[in-house]
């Protein structure tokens, strides 16, 4: 799901930075700080889950959790996964500096998607209810970011329809595993912590 | 006080265990997100190694090479087992490119004085192209006197270093490249995390003073 240094073009670069920055501002700006401690913890949890690796087919593909993320933090996944993928870059070589406003967009923007799409079902109190959509935010958010990849790809010249089909292709897996994982790990935390999904969805 | 302690102890907790049993699961997990390209010249023809990590070869990425200026030389793509080699096409600086898909892309660079002439005539002396293991060049030096081609001594002498070598400069590649994210890379990602998150913290607790 990283996108290397000296793939895109320059146009593409630039305006994922730009709109990477316009979501982060707003999720800084509409950030409760008393969870920001949250925060935190979500990104570490994403900065981690890249290193979880299923190999496929032609290429290889890792746990993103940007669906987790968006359902527990909505806009907040942007500066969460901004740091995540920053570190990513500096310390491991994943992806690059100049493709990491595309990149965070690729992931972030379909965090904020599902957070609104299914965000509201995910407190239903019928439990299957609200499992289906967790299930369905965790499917979602990779299946869209495996979209956004490919229009990144796009736009710098692949053919969209070929490189979509292998992106969304190679990860299908991890959109079930990490649909699975957001149910369980949202149903856990009802349990645990019920107010962590409270305090996001009351205002 | 105490009861908000009591109450996110558990979570702290179920957290921690969560990360730790990530961070378990990490030694079979290096190397999604990086491709790895490795170059060497086997006489006139320089034979590439394309992989995600020692076991995930690259196949059927695509292989570019460039003069200095950026001229695509020649394309091609790799086999099962991630491999592609090509004569040398001029004693240039060469840039190496292999995309392997979905965005990734390595890069291995090959210097001008490593290549062999192009007339396919090896060059003088330059025994072991890989900068690292020099060590044995002065054996290329055969003693003039004795009465033989000293071109046909080189041109042995050099193959049977690039065999001998070969394992060695594949073994200094992957020291240099084959690395997955150590524990200490993990762990101190994680402490930028909770020290952003700390600096945030005290910035805004002393603004609200």
């Amino acid at each position: 799901m990283h996108i290397s240094e000296g793939v895109l073009s320059v146009p593409v670069l630039l305006s994922g930075a730009a709109l990477t920055a316009a979501g982060t501002a707003v999720g800084l700006k509409k950030m409760d700080y008393d969870r920001l401690p949250q925060v935190a913890i979500m990104a570490a949890v994403f900065f981690v889950a890249s290193l979880i690796h299923v190999p496929i087919g032609p290429s290889s593909v890792h746990l993103i959790l940007n669906g987790l993320l968006g359902v527990l933090l909505g806009w907040s996944a942007f500066p969460a996964i901004l740091i995540g993928l920053t570190l990513h870059a500096v310390l491991f070589q994943f992806g690059g500096l100049t493709s990491l406003g595309v990149n965070t967009l690729n992931m972030a923007l379909p965090a904020v998607v599902c957070f609104y799409l299914f965000g509201p079902w995910i407190r239903n109190p019928r439990s299957a209810l609200a499992s289906t959509a967790c299930f369905l935010a965790g499917f979602g958010a990779v299946f869209l970011a495996s979209l956004m990849m490919g229009l990144s790809l796009f736009l710098t010249g692949e053919s969209f329809v070929q490189a979509a089909q292998l992106i969304v292709a190679a990860h299908l897996p991890v959109m079930i595993a990490e649909g699975i994982f957001t149910a369980i790990a949202v149903q856990f935390l009802k349990k645990v912590r019920p107010e962590v999904l409270h305090v996001i969805y009351a205002r | 006080m105490s009861s908000t302690r009591a109450k996110s102890a558990p979570r702290t907790a179920t957290i921690l265990t969560a990360v730790l049993l990530l961070l378990v699961a990490w030694p079979e997990a290096a190397q999604a997100h990086k491709v790895f390209l490795f170059a060497e010249i086997q006489g006139d023809t320089i034979v590439t190694d394309s992989y995600f990590s020692k076991s995930k070869k690259v196949q059927g990425g695509r292989i570019k090479v460039f003069d200095p200026r950026d001229n695509l030389l020649l394309e091609g793509r790799t086999d099962d087992q991630g491999a592609f080699s090509f004569k040398v096409p001029q004693k240039t600086d060469l840039k190496l490119v292999v995309e392997a898909g979905m965005g990734h892309r390595g890069e291995w660079l090959i210097k001008a004085e490593d290549l062999p002439d192009v007339e396919g005539r090896p060059v003088a002396a330059k025994a072991e192209p890989s900068g690292e293991a020099k060590s044995p060049e002065p054996a290329a030096q055969a003693s003039p006197a004795v009465q033989v081609d000293p071109e046909a001594i080189q041109r042995a002498v050099e193959k049977a270093l690039d065999s001998r070598l070969k394992p060695i400069a594949h073994a200094i590649a992957e020291l240099n490249r084959d690395r997955g994210p150590s524990l200490n890379e993990i762990v101190g990602g994680l402490g930028y995390i909770f020290g952003i998150m700390g600096l945030v913290m005290y910035f805004r607790a002393r603004k609200n003073h």
